[in-house]
């Protein structure tokens, strides 16, 4: 397993890399650097202005060839060379919009940003896992039809919609939660809304999911035999069912925790959460070069992990996958 | 059967259900939709307001956007100031004891000389306490730390957006090279000295010491100074007055010098650190960009005597007008009262519109802006709504210092005036064919229609721009009406301009085919392209057929640059209210054909405009000049004058359409008083004044919990989960 994992991580080196490389030729091919400076400066800015903002930052060096440079140095005095090595050891600098360190803004982001989609994520994996067993178990009946339509329904209704409906609702209307807001003392009290409406929202997709998942495993055999010898409904959901539907699931679930670290756009711009999701489009969107690469290769790299971490896991909750 | 299985079931959970009921009672009592879980009840006044994007920089002299420069108007302070009451805006002393009257110099032929305005400072201003000053404690302000701004601003590193207007100054613009050379050395010789320094900083102050001295800056005392100008340059006073010249202390630019914090393990630095002399402070605590920053009053300010300056340190005496009594901009019960009234400046991001509009209307702010998208509901034809109304809400509208046009290409041979066609054919006639598409620029102008434009998209929010000068400035005429905006149905005489522009109906006669122009805009939302179609089926008409091509903003930047469109989309706002400030949008040296980073987008170029141009940079309101016209003539004008001049030759030329001036709606609670928005601010909160008592009791009345809907929910949820359970037992036997 040691040599899979060693495998795994060195293949991982080129995929980040491979990652880096593209964002630095797509995002240099649709932005020169005299445009992220005047995004940054404003369309009044002089020309020394730019011309010093650029140089300042280092985007006045050629890309990947410095042909006024000797030997090494034609390849390694290049913007591409010069930015990446201080970033791949973690040293990001500072944000192009701000002048801010790129470190404090993830630190200070990543906390609300968890804070919101881990229990959102938590919270529906949990009932939707939990719902999807039931109606599995009652799969056919009236549950299961209104529950699939729900689901239907559910699905529909865009994330966006689900956000104002429950500010307009539960803070406009009956009043009974802040419609946005952020407190570092009290983070909680704002973010008991936005949580249920994540959770409300991811229910109908993630219920429908486990459904097929559980449908698909509650026909099987083995649930007839322990059904046979005596189990009670709850030791076949939750001794056997679960345990077998385990392999989707953990998929699911690994393939998710990149997203929980980037955070939710919609939900924090609405809800006033100073998250990475909203830091994050706003770089993009700024042509904020070093905050996007920073966040790129942050997420490429919790990608790689996350994906080693899913291979691993399937050997715990199934012992027949052997990694070699 | 059912009912049977219902009661049975009911039986079996009487002790649950009540239980369910409780804590959803009490979970809901519990709740509250205050934003401020955390306020204390303190006896301090604060005023609650909201800002939507967090500033990216506190550089006194860089900053150049408006949340930014509103926290450095109450952090730090300039000469001068503009009154909070008078309207056009009149320029007050601050720092300064007084606004000089420039003292001309001539030599013997009776040639300009140079230009002075002496300056004296006020005495005992003190900067606000920081780490940065000895023993934490912020000093006098003295006529050192404007000499040191004035350096700044000509330093290469500070990147100031508008250094250049300073080059009237005798020898800034030496002095600028100067610096750049020295700094060089300096980092030279540091390297030397270590050459396994990771990091050099060069102290500012002593780079500036040994670069000496701004000739045109010349400290005479403490307290008294001079600023030498080569050339006359009245909008000086302007630029005094907005931040870029205010007090800055040198021992916090050394100090906020960008090393590690070792508290923090932050960078500390100048641009994000404000240490001025100002009526307010941050509160660096409780300061998060992303979600709140909080200013307290500086208890070290000057202005705290009431009598140091009126219309800046205290209560204007008088209203300007009656529209400031009827909105409360201007109360008698603060006549003359010190500033500031409000204790604490508590200011939250809001990154949408909407939650921002109703956390307002719930009370929790006691200002804001009016989204377009609620405009219709709450301010209909610019009035507030009868349920505004009966709130206590109150609205106070006012005219921005912008415009917004539609540029057309001058540089191009199908639309514009080049100095030269690019076709010869166009060349060898060329007379006939400027007369021509100047023609066409007419028609397009005189084809939209306006009125029904602002009606739709932009409700009150926006007034027709006749020309390129907005309300407020000087050069705008009130009864001043465009011709070419004279909208008419029939469209008459725009298809007779057409017909003379070579195009009857539209159609190209060479081709046989409909003129296709290009119409560049940013942005590609649904709603950018509604309200960019709109001009396009008003040119239908014409039978020219313009296609859209909307970007995102590299992709239009870079056609602007690159002069790759026929007609564009674009905005401007003035930093100060001078014609100047719009007119050079349009100087031919400023033409982006000269480089990307240049103003004039429509890369017009017009040797009368040019020569009036540079006549008029340099002239104050009530000058006149004597010059000689590119005919060889000699007249005298006043600045009044050339500025209609200008605007005549504008309006016949076309180069541009103007269609509107923005008019911003703030809307503020009964609680709060005296709000005059000033242009150059986004709020004035020294003159605010909170009625805390009556916020505290509305408050509460408007957000009361609607607890019975509860009720609704469990019940809704007994009906389903009744049947299911029942479902559930009936499976199992």
């Amino acid at each position: 397993m040691l040599a899979y994992i060693t495998r795994r991580i060195l293949m991982g080196i080129p995929t980040v890399l491979g990652v880096l490389f593209l964002l630095f030729v797509l995002f240099f091919w649709i932005a020169s650097p005299e445009l992220i400076a005047k995004r940054v400066l404003g369309e009044k800015a002089t020309p020394q202005q730019i011309e010093g903002w650029i140089k300042e930052k280092g985007y006045d060096l050629p890309k990947f060839y410095n042909e006024n440079e000797s030997g090494i140095k034609k390849i390694t005095n290049t913007r591409f060379i010069n930015y990446y090595t201080k970033m791949l050891t973690f040293n990001f600098g500072k944000s192009d919009q701000d002048n801010i360190a790129i470190t404090k803004k993830i630190r200070n982001g990543v906390k609300p940003s968890l804070m919101l989609t881990v229990p959102i994520f938590v919270g529906s994996l949990l009932i939707a896992v939990f719902i999807s067993m039931l109606v599995a178990i009652f799969r056919g009946t009236y549950v299961d039809r209104f529950v699939l339509f729900m689901c239907v329904v559910g699905m529909s209704i865009v994330y966006f919609l689900y956000i104002i409906g429950a500010q307009f609702l539960f803070g406009k209307v009956l009043k009974w939660f802040p419609i946005s807001g952020w407190s570092e003392t009290s983070p909680y009290y704002f973010l008991f809304l936005p949580i249920v409406v994540g959770i409300i929202a991811a229910l109908a997709g993630n219920i429908r999911f486990y459904r097929t998942v559980m449908v698909n495993e509650v026909n099987n055999d083995y649930i007839r035999t322990a059904r046979a010898k005596g189990l009670g409904e709850g030791g076949i959901l939750f001794r056997h069912l679960l345990k077998n539907a385990m392999i989707p699931i953990l998929t699911n679930i690994v393939m998710a925790i990149p997203f929980l670290f980037m955070g939710s756009l919609l939900m924090e711009s609405f809800f006033g959460i100073p998250g990475l999701g909203y830091l994050t489009v706003k770089a993009i969107q700024n042509n904020d070069f070093s905050t996007v690469s920073a966040v790129v290769y942050i997420s490429s790299l919790i990608f790689v992990i996350a994906n080693l971490l899913t291979d691993i896991s399937y050997t715990f909750v199934d012992p027949r996958v052997k990694l070699k | 059967m059912l009912l049977t299985s219902f009661v049975s079931l009911m039986k079996k959970w009487r002790r649950t259900i009540p239980a369910f009921i409780i804590a959803g009672t009490t979970f809901v009592q519990s709740c509250s939709n205050n934003p401020y879980p955390d306020e204390k009840k303190t006896d301090e006044s604060t005023y609650y307001g909201v800002y939507n994007n967090p500033p990216k920089d506190l550089d006194p002299q860089y900053t150049y956007s408006s949340f930014e420069i509103t926290l450095l108007k109450h952090t730090y302070e300039s000469l001068f100031d503009y009154d909070y009451i008078a309207r056009p805006l009149k320029i007050l002393p601050s720092l300064a004891t007084s606004v000089p009257t420039p003292v001309k110099k001539y030599d013997e032929a009776g040639k300009l000389q140079s230009v002075t305005y002496s300056i004296n400072l006020r005495k005992g201003v003190e900067f606000v306490d920081d780490p940065c000053f000895e023993d934490g404690k912020g000093r006098e302000m003295t006529s050192a730390d404007f000499d040191f701004a004035f350096k700044r601003v000509a330093d290469p590193n500070t990147n100031c957006p508008v250094v250049d207007k300073f080059y009237f100054i005798k020898g800034f613009e030496e002095y600028r090279s100067k610096v750049e050379k020295e700094r060089e050395l300096m980092i030279e010789q540091a390297k030397a000295a270590n050459p396994d320094a990771d990091k050099i900083y060069v102290s500012s102050k002593e780079l500036y010491d040994r670069c000496g001295e701004i000739p045109g800056i010349v400290v005479k005392d403490r307290y008294s100074f001079d600023i030498v100008m080569d050339s006359t340059y009245p909008q000086i006073m302007y630029w005094l007055a907005l931040r870029f010249i205010s007090a800055t202390a040198h021992e916090a630019v050394d100090y906020y010098n960008g090393s590690i914090d070792s508290a923090t393990l932050e960078p500390m630095e100048f641009r994000h650190r404000p240490v001025g002399t100002g009526p307010y402070k941050i509160k660096w605590d409780e300061y998060n960009s992303e979600a709140k920053i909080v200013l307290v009053k500086n208890e070290k300010w000057w202005g705290k005597n009431k009598e140091a300056q009126p219309g800046i340190t205290s209560f204007p005496a008088n209203a300007s007008n009656e529209t400031d009594i009827e909105s409360e901009a201007w109360t008698p019960a603060d006549a003359n009262r010190a500033l500031c009234q409000a204790d604490r400046i508590e200011l939250y991001k809001e990154s949408e519109a909407l939650p921002q509009f109703s956390k307002f209307l719930q009370g929790f702010y006691d200002s804001t802006f009016i989204p377009v998208e609620r405009m219709e509901e709450v301010a209909a034809g610019g009035n507030l709504s009868p349920d505004m109304i009966a709130k206590g809400i109150r609205m106070v509208k006012y005219p921005r210092m912008d415009i917004f046009y539609l540029a057309f290409n001058m540089d191009d041979d199908l639309v514009g005036s080049p100095t030269k066609f690019k076709d010869p054919e166009l060349e060898a006639n060329r007379e006939v064919e400027l007369a021509k598409r100047r023609k066409l620029r007419q028609a397009m102008t005189l084809a939209i229609d306006y009125e029904t434009y602002l009606e739709i998209f932009y409700k009150a929010s926006a007034v027709t721009a006749q020309t390129f000068i907005p309300p407020g400035i000087p050069g705008y005429q009130d009864d001043f009406v465009n011709p070419y905006k004279n909208y008419d149905p029939e469209l008459k005489e725009a298809k007779r301009l057409m017909t003379e522009a070579g195009y009857p109906n539209g159609i190209d006669p060479k081709t046989g085919e409909h003129l296709t122009l290009s119409f560049s805009v940013q942005g590609t939302s649904s709603s950018s392209k509604l309200t960019n179609e709109f001009y396009i089926d008003c040119w239908k008409k014409l039978g020219i057929n313009v296609k859209l091509d909307a970007s995102d903003w590299n992709t239009y930047t870079k056609k602007l640059d690159d002069g790759n469109f026929h007609i564009s989309a674009n905005g401007w706002g003035a930093s100060y209210p001078d014609p100047e400030y719009f007119y050079f949008l349009l100087y031919g040296e400023n033409s982006k054909k000269y480089g990307s980073t240049k103003p004039n987008v429509s890369r017009f170029e017009n040797p009368k405009f040019d020569l009036w141009f540079k006549h008029m940079e340099t002239m104050g309101n009530d000058e006149s000049k004597t010059y000689t016209t590119l005919d060889g003539k000699e007249v005298t004008e006043t600045r009044g004058q050339i500025i209609d001049q200008m605007r005549d030759l504008m309006v016949e030329e076309a180069p541009f359409i103007p269609v509107y001036h923005t008019v911003q709606f703030i809307m503020y609670h009964s609680w709060l008083k005296n709000v005059k928005p000033h242009p150059q601010a986004e709020a004035e909160w020294e003159f605010y004044r909170v009625n805390k008592d009556e916020r505290a009791k509305l408050r509460k009345e408007w957000n009361k919990p609607i607890i019975w809907p509860i009720f609704i929910i469990l019940f809704g949820a007994v009906i389903f989960l009744v049947p299911a359970i029942m479902t559930i037992r009936k499976e199992r036997r």
